[in-house]
C-alpha cells in the first residue's frame, strides 16, 4: 500500500516521497518525481526515514519521577501532576525550549502555550540564533533588488554564487541543481574554507581566511560600483582576507558575465554568513551587480532543520509571534489577544535558549518545558545540559526517545516522531509542506500540540482543536498574509511563503565592518584551529540515530577528532585516525587525528560536538548579543603523536 | 514447454477482453497505477479501472522487482526462551505481474540467477517460483531509457512468460516460457490465433522502436575501459566527487541485490523471555559501512574506492562472464535519482570519451 505524498522530515530541503506500507507496517519510500523540490532524488536520509517507525526502543508512556523514582503513569494523571506543578512558578520562572522538527501547528502551538497560557516570552528553539543574521537582513531587501531564491530557480540561474556551502551531503537538493548547472557549463563561484567535492567544478574557488566574507564582499562591491566605499586599502583587504587583488577582480569579472545570479549559503556555517554583517555585505554586492546590469538575482539561505524556518515563523523565538510579527506590533498584539482570548500579551523580551539554560543554573529560571531533542545536537554541551537540567527544579520534556533530557525530567510525554504526525513544515525555501501520517503512533505517543493543549487545559485555559487543520485555520486568521494558505496547494508544493519579518531595518547600511581578529599561526603552533559544524545535525540526531542503516553510515564516536590535510598530518607524524596530541597556548588535549583534504593547509577544524569536551584547551565561548548564536575562540594549535 | 503451449506462442487478445483476463487472475495481481502525484507504481491488487493502459506510461519509479525483493522485509520472528524458537513468514501467494517492462523482465532473470547461483535466498525465489511476468513491449521509450544498449529490450526475444504488443485494439500475445504457457493453457477462451502479418508487423515495429530512443550507453566500450583499467585516477576522482553517497542508484537498479540484516528486540514477553524479529533491508554498495569489516577496518575507506567497486561490478568483464550480462539492463532510473549526473550512460559515456561533463580546461 503507498500512503499520499508527504515530505521528508529531516533537513530544510523537504522532499517529497511516498511511504510503502505492508500488513505489517512501513517497509520502504519511494521518491517522487513530480515533487517541485525532490524531484525523484533523495538523500541517504530520505531513504532511510522509514526505518525509525520500525524501530521498537521509544518512549511508549507518560512517565513520572516521584520521590526519587521513575515510574510510567497515565497519560491524564501525569497531565494534571505537571499542571499543579507548574502551577508553582510565576510566568517569568518559567521556559519553553521546543523544536525545529515539529510541525507549523505543533510551533504555533507552543507560542500560544508560551504566550497566552503561561504568559512569557521565554520560548525559543535552539537552531533559531543562527537563522538570525538572515532574519535581521533579508526582509530589508527592495524586491528591485533581490528575490527570494526557489531551488530551481537556482537551477535557471547562469551564474551560482556559494558561500560556505560544506560538504554536498549536507543540502542535497541544492548539490542537485549546482552539479546539473556546472554539468550545462554554467559558471559556479565558489567562496568555501573548505575545499568541498564542489571545488574542482567551480569557475572559481575562492578560500577566503576565516571569518572574513564581510570584507571580502565589501571590497568585490567596490570592484562593481564606485560609489560603494570600501574602507580598506587593497593590501589591507589582501592580508585580511587572503584574497590578492588579481582574485577579487576575477571573482568580480565571473559576477559581471552572468545574467541570472542564484546567491546560496549555510544559514548554519559557524565560519563563514555567520554575523548580520556578513549578509548585509552579500545585499551590498548585489545591489552592485544590479547596478551593472544583472537582470536578476536570488538569495537562497540554507537552513538545517525540516522546519527551521517554519518554527520561526510560528513565533518560537523570545522577540516574535506567528508571522514574524514583533512581540510590540500593537496589531499583532490585539489579534492575539482577540484570538487567544485574553487581555494582554507579555512585552518583556522573553530569554533565548542559552539564555534559559543559564538561568536555569544561576536559578532565575525554575521550570523548563523541553519539547523534542534538538538541545542534544544544536547546543552540543552536555555537561552544561546537564547542570542546567539538574539545577531547576521542575522539567517537562516531550521527547520521542529516551536521553539526558528524559533522565532528568519530573515528567516525560511521549512524543510521536515523523510518519506519525500530520501537519505543515517551511522548507528553506519558505515553501510550505505536508507531512501525512503514514503509521499509527507507537503507545501513547502524540504531537506536541496535543500535549500542550492538555497541559493548558488543566491550567484552567482550555484549549481544544479536533485537528492540526483546525490548528493551522486558526494560524490563517492569526496571520493575515497566511490567510489563503490551502492545504491542496501545500500538498502540490506550490505554496511559498513571502512575509516581512519585523526585526529587518529599514535600509541597508553602510556601516563599518568589523575586521575579524586571528590570532597568527607560529613555527610552534602552525595551525588555526576552527569550531565547525562537521557532523552536525545529522550524526547525532536522534530520529537518524533510531534508523539501523543511518545508525551504521554515521557510526558517530564520541571521542573528539580533530580534521587535518593529510600532508599536514603526516609533517606532523601522524596517521590518519591515529591518537594525537592537540596543543595550543592555553594547553592539551588528546584527540584522534582524522586526515581530511577537504579542509586547507594551516587549518584545524575541530567539529562543534567535541569543543565542550576541549574547551580547556581550546578556549571560552561566548555568546552573540545581536543574535543569541554562540561564538566559538579561534586558537593557534599543534598536533603531536599521543604517547 | 509442453506439447500444447508450443503451438500457441502467438496469439491475440482482444483489448475488450483484458480486464476478464486480469479478472480470471488467481492469487496475487501487480499492475502499473498512477499515484496521487502522477507518478507509476506496481500496486498488489489494485482497483482493474486504475491499472494503466501500455501507452499510458513509461515505467515505474521503483521496479516491480522490489515487488519480489522490497527494501524491507521480515525473514523470521525469533523468541528466546531455553532453546530458540523461529518462526518464518508465511509462504507467498501466487504473483502475477500484469505491464511489466522488458527492462524489468531482464532484470527479473538476473535476480533469479543471482539468487540461486551459490546460495539459494529462499525469500526472493519462493516468491520468483510463483510470479508469473505480463510484460508489455516498449513502443515509446522515456526520455532515460537506453535498454537496447544492455540487451535489456524495448521487445523481448528471450526471458519473457507473456509479451503483449500493443497494436491499438488488440495486443499480440507471445509466449515465451513454461509459466507463460500454463497461464495461457488455462484461459484459451480470451485468445485467438494470430495471423502470420501481426509477427512481421510486430518485427517492424519493434525495429521502428529502435530509433526513438534519444540517449545511448555504449556499453562494449565502457566494459573494454574498464577492464583494461585504463581509466585514469583523475577520472575516477572527479566522477567520484560527484556523488553524494545517497544509495538512490542502487535501490531504484533492479539488478542491485545488497541487503543488511538488522535485529529488532521487543520487550520481554509475559515469561520473560526475548523476542524479537530479523528483518532485511537494501543495503549500497557506495555506503561506506557496507564494506566495514568486524575489526573496524574498511578496505573500501573513501569515496572514489567505492565509486569504483560499483561501475567495476557492473561493467568488467569478470563480472559479465559470470553473470551472463552486464550490470545493467537500461531502465534509466539511476539518471532521475542521481545528485552529480554520474549516473550509467553518464559513467560509460566518460569512460569513453575520456572526459566528464563540467568539467573545465583551467
Amino acid at each position: 500500500m503507498v500512503s499520499a505524498r508527504t515530505t521528508c522530515g529531516f533537513c530544510g530541503c523537504g522532499c517529497g516521497l511516498y511511504v510503502l506500507s505492508d500488513g505489517d507496517g512501513v517497509i520502504g519510500v519511494i521518491p517522487s518525481e513530480a515533487d517541485v523540490v525532490g524531484e525523484g532524488r533523495l538523500c541517504i536520509r530520505g531513504w532511510h526515514i522509514y526505518q525509525p517507525l520500525r524501530d521498537t526502543d521509544r518512549i511508549l508512556r507518560a512517565i513520572v519521577s516521584l520521590n526519587g523514582s521513575k515510574r510510567e503513569a497515565d497519560y491524564k494523571d501525569a497531565v494534571s501532576r505537571a499542571a499543579e506543578a507548574l502551577k508553582k512558578f510565576s510566568p517569568n520562572q518559567i521556559g519553553i525550549i521546543a523544536s525545529a522538527t515539529g510541525t507549523n501547528e505543533d510551533a504555533y502551538i507552543a507560542t500560544k502555550f508560551a504566550r497566552a497560557v503561561i504568559g512569557t516570552n521565554n520560548i525559543d528553539f535552539p537552531g533559531r540564533p543562527r537563522l538570525m543574521p538572515t532574519l535581521m537582513q533579508l526582509g530589508s531587501v527592495d524586491e528591485g533588488i533581490s528575490m527570494p531564491c526557489t531551488l530551481n530557480e537556482l537551477a535557471d540561474a547562469d551564474l551560482l554564487f556559494c558561500i560556505g556551502i560544506g560538504a554536498s551531503t549536507r543540502y542535497p537538493q541544492v548539490t542537485a541543481r549546482i552539479f546539473k548547472s556546472v554539468v550545462e557549463m554554467k559558471h559556479l563561484l565558489l567562496i568555501d574554507t573548505w575545499h568541498s567535492d564542489f571545488a574542482p567544478y567551480a569557475s572559481l574557488h575562492i578560500s577566503p581566511k576565516p571569518f572574513s566574507d564581510a570584507v571580502l564582499l565589501r571590497a568585490l562591491a567596490g570592484i562593481l560600483d564606485s560609489a560603494v566605499k570600501v574602507p580598506f586599502s587593497d593590501d589591507e583587504v589582501s592580508s585580511i582576507t587572503g584574497v590578492s587583488s588579481e582574485q577579487l577582480r576575477a571573482m568580480g569579472d565571473l559576477l559581471l558575465g552572468g545574467k541570472r545570479l542564484a546567491a546560496v549559503y549555510d544559514t548554519a556555517s559557524l565560519m563563514h554568513m555567520c554575523s548580520p554583517h556578513c549578509v548585509r555585505e552579500l545585499l551590498v554586492l548585489i545591489r552592485a551587480l544590479r547596478g551593472r546590469g544583472i537582470e536578476w538575482c536570488g538569495i537562497l539561505p540554507m537552513v538545517e532543520r525540516c522546519n527551521s524556518n517554519g518554527a520561526l515563523r510560528m513565533g518560537i523565538a523570545p522577540m516574535l509571534l506567528p508571522g514574524l510579527k514583533s512581540i510590540t506590533d500593537g496589531e499583532a498584539v490585539r489579534r492575539a489577544c482577540s484570538i487567544w482570548g485574553i487581555d494582554g500579551l507579555p512585552q518583556v523580551m522573553g530569554m533565548s535558549t542559552s539564555q534559559m539554560l543559564s538561568a536555569a543554573v544561576s536559578g532565575d529560571l525554575k521550570a523548563l518545558i523541553i519539547i523534542g531533542d534538538d538541545l542534544l545536537t544544536d547546543v552540543p554541551d552536555e555537561q552544561r545540559l546537564r547542570d542546567a537540567l539538574s539545577k531547576v527544579e521542575l522539567l517537562i520534556a516531550i521527547s520521542s526517545y529516551h536521553s539526558p533530557l528524559t533522565e532528568a525530567a519530573r515528567f516525560v510525554f511521549p512524543r510521536s516522531i515523523w510518519g506519525e504526525t500530520v501537519g505543515t513544515l517551511v522548507n528553506t525555501e519558505g515553501r510550505m509542506r505536508r507531512l501525512i501520517r503514514v503509521a499509527e503512533p507507537h503507545g501513547d505517543a502524540m504531537q506536541e500540540w496535543q500535549v500542550l493543549c492538555d497541559l493548558a487545559t488543566a491550567l484552567g485555559f482550555k484549549m481544544s482543536y479536533s485537528s492540526s487543520d483546525e490548528v493551522l485555520d486558526e494560524l490563517k486568521r492569526f496571520v493575515p498574509e497566511y490567510s489563503d494558505i490551502e492545504l491542496d496547494e501545500v500538498g502540490k508544493g506550490t505554496c511559498l511563503l513571502r512575509e516581512k519579518p519585523a526585526c529587518a531595518p529599514e535600509n541597508i547600511t553602510h556601516e563599518e565592518i568589523a575586521i575579524p581578529e586571528l590570532p597568527s599561526p607560529s613555527d610552534e603552533f602552525p595551525l588555526l584551529l576552527l569550531v565547525e559544524r562537521y557532523y552536525l545535525p545529522w550524526h547525532a540526531d536522534t530520529l537518524a540515530l533510531h534508523s539501523s542503516t543511518l545508525r551504521r553510515e554515521f557510526r558517530l564516536r564520541f571521542t573528539p577528532y580533530v580534521f587535518v590535510n593529510s600532508a599536514q598530518g603526516h609533517s606532523f607524524g601522524l596517521r590518519d585516525g591515529m591518537p594525537a596530541l592537540l596543543k595550543t597556548p592555553q594547553g592539551s588535549a588528546r584527540v584522534t587525528s582524522v586526515f581530511n583534504d577537504a579542509v586547507p593547509a594551516g587549518i584545524a577544524i575541530l567539529p562543534e560536538m567535541f569543543f565542550a569536551q576541549l574547551r580547556q584547551a581550546v578556549g571560552q565561548e561566548r555568546v552573540d548579543e545581536l543574535t543569541g548564536a554562540t561564538i566559538y575562540p579561534v586558537t593557534v594549535a599543534a598536533l603531536e603523536r599521543a604517547r | 514447454m509442453s506439447g500444447a503451449s508450443a503451438e500457441i506462442r502467438a496469439m491475440v487478445l482482444r483489448k475488450e477482453r483484458l480486464n476478464d483476463l486480469l479478472w480470471s487472475i488467481e492469487g496475487q495481481l501487480a499492475a502499473p497505477i498512477r499515484l496521487e502525484h502522477g507518478e507509476v507504481h506496481f500496486a498488489v491488487n489494485p482497483p482493474i479501472e486504475q491499472i494503466l493502459q501500455d501507452s499510458d506510461y513509461v515505467n515505474s519509479t521503483i521496479s516491480p522487482v522490489a515487488l519480489l525483493f522490497p527494501q524491507t522485509e521480515i525473514l523470521f520472528n525469533f523468541k528466546l526462551n531455553g532453546k530458540p524458537q523461529i518462526e518464518f513468514p508465511k509462504e507467498p501467494q501466487p504473483l502475477t505481474i500484469f505491464g511489466i517492462r522488458s527492462c524489468d523482465v531482464a532484470a527479473m532473470r538476473y535476480l533469479e540467477m543471482f539468487f540461486s547461483r551459490k546460495f539459494i535466498d529462499t525469500p526472493f525465489m519462493e516468491r520468483a517460483s510463483r510470479t508469473t511476468l505480463i510484460s508489455i513491449a516498449c513502443q515509446r521509450p522515456g526520455s532515460s531509457c537506453f535498454c537496447p544498449c544492455c540487451a535489456g529490450g524495448p521487445f523481448l526475444e528471450e526471458g519473457h512468460d507473456i509479451q503483449l504488443t500493443d497494436f491499438g485494439d488488440i495486443f499480440l500475445v507471445e509466449v515465451g516460457s513454461h509459466k507463460g504457457a500454463q497461464f495461457a493453457d488455462g484461459r484459451m477462451e480470451f485468445f485467438e490465433p494470430a495471423p502470420c502479418e501481426l509477427i512481421e508487423r510486430r518485427n517492424r515495429v519493434a525495429e521502428e522502436t529502435l530509433q526513438k530512443f534519444q540517449i545511448a550507453s555504449h556499453m562494449g566500450t565502457g566494459v573494454r575501459k574498464l577492464t583494461s583499467r585504463s581509466v585514469s585516477e583523475e577520472l575516477w576522482n572527479m566522477m567520484a566527487a560527484r556523488c553524494i553517497e545517497c544509495g538512490g542508484c542502487a535501490f531504484v537498479c533492479p539488478l542491485c541485490t545488497c541487503f543488511d540484516v538488522v535485529d529488532h528486540k521487543l520487550p520481554p514477553d509475559g515469561d520473560g523471555a526475548a523476542r524479537g524479529w530479523r528483518e532485511r533491508c537494501w543495503d549500497c554498495c557506495q555506503f561506506a559501512g557496507y564494506s566495514i569489516e568486524a575489526a573496524g577496518v574498511n578496505p573500501r575507506p573513501n569515496k572514489v574506492s567505492r565509486f569504483k567497486r560499483r561501475f567495476y561490478h557492473k561493467l568488467s568483464y569478470f563480472y559479465m562472464e559470470m553473470d551472463g550480462r552486464v550490470g545493467c539492463v537500461g531502465c534509466g532510473r539511476c539518471i532521475q535519482v542521481c545528485f552529480g549526473v554520474v549516473d550509467m550512460p553518464a559513467v560509460v559515456n566518460t569512460l569513453r570519451e575520456e572526459k566528464l561533463l563540467g568539467v573545465r580546461l583551467r
